[in-house]
């Protein structure tokens, strides 16, 4: 049994300018101590997805317009608040891709740390002040016990980084929702966090959703991957047999549009025109105007996402015949 | 090699900071560029990698003199940029353009593309001012954007619709030099790929001459010749792209490349990385010696006493390191 199941998640925007579908019904699910990792661009929904699953999606103007997101059989998108809190900075935990906007800046650091703990785990505070140091160390935060007294602020972005994992696993969550977690942070850095994630999700038995832009980040560190385009999923699969064998024409094109992927005097495959407008309503597969594959039959039908080979599923028409 | 359009000599840019505080506090300098020298031949593309703060959009800066420098010069076409003052340095200026991360902030948004076109055509004098609308829309042909957008405002793009803009701009005033800063930085891998054969296009096309600075290393890569590392101020690799890319020498370049992760989950799994130990240093208080020694897995008593020169190799690319025969004779990941 999946730890969480999404079925048919489908969460709209209402705005003055018309209704964003920015998530359009997506079923995905993650084992226990997997890790899954969502990519896509700007706008496919990725974030969005994962945000109403622990309900934090503003409403309005967002409203989660259908489906199921079951944990531990409760279904988050329909529980009540009280029950959901005791879930989400729990049992799930979410780190972003900017820890300042995360990070209370008035709050010490230790306080921040602390704060799940009595909530969640009715800690005592002498008991809690020892996690929180473990926490810390944990991360790799040197003078763990001094740096409970420092505020945000004079930590270093990487640093900042390392206190929002530590926060997150604080509570010895049974998943972590990651997104974009090393976006913000130089290359170097965002090794250092990527290794560390992987290192605690080892020690602590967890499963990681990892949202990402970067394929190269997803190669690195996931089981499996689900491709987003335009709030939908596009293709799933092994993260070997996705990058092995791409069967949806976006995952291909996006995977030999990358700089180093090709010979460096051969030019880049782009990819024509720009993602669609989720405002209009979208008739057929949303990467048909921009896709090199397309026949009129795609311009026509919605096509679902199913497999086209164990464990492989796709959302592209020509790929279920065969024919690509 | 043909003669360096671009002539950067020892050119450094501190920042005097001043603390004030209860306790009144040291007034500190910031060596945010620090005795860099680079030339760029004709024709030539040199890409500038490193990670934040390590001074590659300050050198840029610098370079133009929209940042004045501490020390050193810049020569555009033979003539040194720092001399020169007032209405002969705006001139000169001209023959050098920039293109920046983020287009919508480089762009009036009250301008049409049009008018951000026609500006420096106009201000300039490039054409006559009746030639102005064939001109405008030959620039836009060269970027390929479609000759109805003429008329839309900067708001109505798409983000690489706008760096089209933005490279038009630039291509206005016929530069003998484009310095582009992170110019794909903002934008999805499906777009980037387009701006990145935009450029290339133009460079083949055009016969640019192009500065890229990125912290991509696979970007720098897919288009430049030579590619120059800089960590804390200095550059500390610089050589031919393949060379620098495919053999690093410095420590700090094999690791930056080995960080970069791979899109592919097999090599991803096999190859051993070098995983750097803590932060980039403050360049408020820079490590004595060499500025890497703190997170260099090579690093020896003598790295933290020796600022190692930028010495040429005997495969004609220049190193600052002074274990490099060790390094190589025990290569380590």
């Amino acid at each position: 049994m999946p730890l969480l199941d999404i079925d048919d998640l489908r969460t709209y925007f209402h705005t003055r300018a018309g209704t964003v579908r920015a998530v359009d019904g997506i079923s995905l699910h993650v084992a226990e101590g997997e890790t899954l990792g969502i990519v896509g661009e700007s706008g496919s929904g990725k974030s969005v997805a994962m945000l109403s699953v622990l309900g934090l999606i503003p409403q309005p103007p967002g409203r989660i317009e259908a489906g199921r997101a079951v944990y531990d059989g409760v279904d988050l998108l329909h529980a009540p608040q009280s029950r959901l809190r005791r879930i989400r900075g729990s049992r799930i935990t979410m780190i972003f891709q900017d820890p300042m906007t995360s990070l209370n800046p008035y709050m010490t650091i230790g306080a921040q740390i602390i704060e799940p703990l009595r909530i969640h785990n009715g800690a005592s505070r002498a008991d809690a002040r020892d996690q929180a140091v473990s926490a810390l160390q944990r991360v790799g935060i040197q003078d763990a016990a001094e740096r409970l007294r420092s505020f945000p602020h004079q930590f270093s972005g990487g640093m900042r980084q390392r206190v929002m994992i530590a926060m997150a696993l604080v509570t010895r969550p049974r998943l972590l929702i990651a997104d974009e977690p090393t976006t913000a942070l130089d290359v170097t850095v965002q090794a250092q966090i990527l290794d560390l994630i992987r290192e605690l999700q080892g020690s602590l038995g967890m499963a990681v959703i990892l949202i990402t832009h970067d394929l190269g980040v997803v190669a690195g560190n996931c089981a499996r991957v689900a491709v987003m385009y335009a709030g939908r999923i596009v293709e799933s699969a092994a993260t070997d047999a996705l990058f092995a064998t791409p069967r949806h024409p976006y995952t291909q094109a996006l995977l030999a549009a990358l700089p180093g992927a090709r010979d460096r005097d051969a030019p880049l495959e782009s990819i024509p025109g720009f993602p669609p407008d989720l405002i209009a309503p979208i008739v057929g597969c949303p990467f048909a105007p921009r896709c090199v594959h397309a026949v009129d039959a795609c311009r026509e039908t919605t096509p679902a996402l199913e497999e086209t080979a164990p464990g492989h599923a796709t959302a592209c028409i020509r790929a279920q015949r065969g024919e690509l | 090699m043909t003669e360096p359009v671009l002539e950067i000599r020892d050119l450094s840019v501190h920042f005097p900071v001043r603390r004030r505080g209860v306790f009144g506090g040291e007034d500190g300098l910031v060596k945010a560029v620090d005795g860099v020298s680079l030339t760029v031949a004709r024709e030539e593309t040199v890409g500038l990698v490193g990670e934040s703060g390590c001074g590659k959009s300050t050198l840029a800066r610098a370079a133009l003199r929209l940042i004045e420098p501490t020390a050193g010069s810049v020569r555009i076409d033979g003539i040194d940029l720092t001399t020169l003052s007032g209405e002969e340095l705006r001139k000169r200026r001209r023959a050098m353009q920039m293109i920046f991360q983020d287009p919508y902030a480089s762009l009036n948004p009250r301008m049409t593309v049009f008018d951000a076109l026609a500006e420096p055509l106009l201000v300039h004098q490039i054409v006559p001012r009746k030639a102005i609308p064939g001109e405008v829309a030959g620039l836009m042909a060269k970027v390929g954007l479609a000759r109805r957008y003429v008329r839309k405002y900067p708001h109505e793009f798409s983000g690489g619709q706008r760096q089209r803009i933005a490279i038009a701009r630039a291509l206005a005033l016929r530069p003998t030099l484009i310095i582009a800063d992170e110019p794909v930085s903002a934008l999805d891998v499906s777009v980037q790929a387009q701006i990145l054969n935009l450029l290339r296009d133009l460079r083949r096309d055009e016969a640019l001459t192009l500065m890229l600075i990125s912290h991509d290393l696979s970007v720098v890569r897919h288009l430049s010749d030579r590619i120059a590392v800089m960590y804390l101020g200095k550059i500390v690799e610089l050589g031919e792209a393949e060379q620098v890319y495919g053999r690093p020498q410095h420590p700090y370049t094999r690791a930056l490349i080995s960080a970069v992760p791979m899109p592919d989950p097999v090599k991803e799994r096999q190859r051993q990385r070098t995983v750097l130990r803590g932060d980039p240093p403050s360049p408020l208080h820079p490590p004595e010696g060499c500025a890497f020694h703190p997170r260099c897995p090579y690093a020896t008593d003598a790295c933290a006493r020796i600022v190692p020169p930028l010495e040429t190799q005997p495969d004609g690319r220049r190193t600052a390191c002074i274990r490099l025969d060790a390094i190589e004779a025990e290569p380590v990941a």
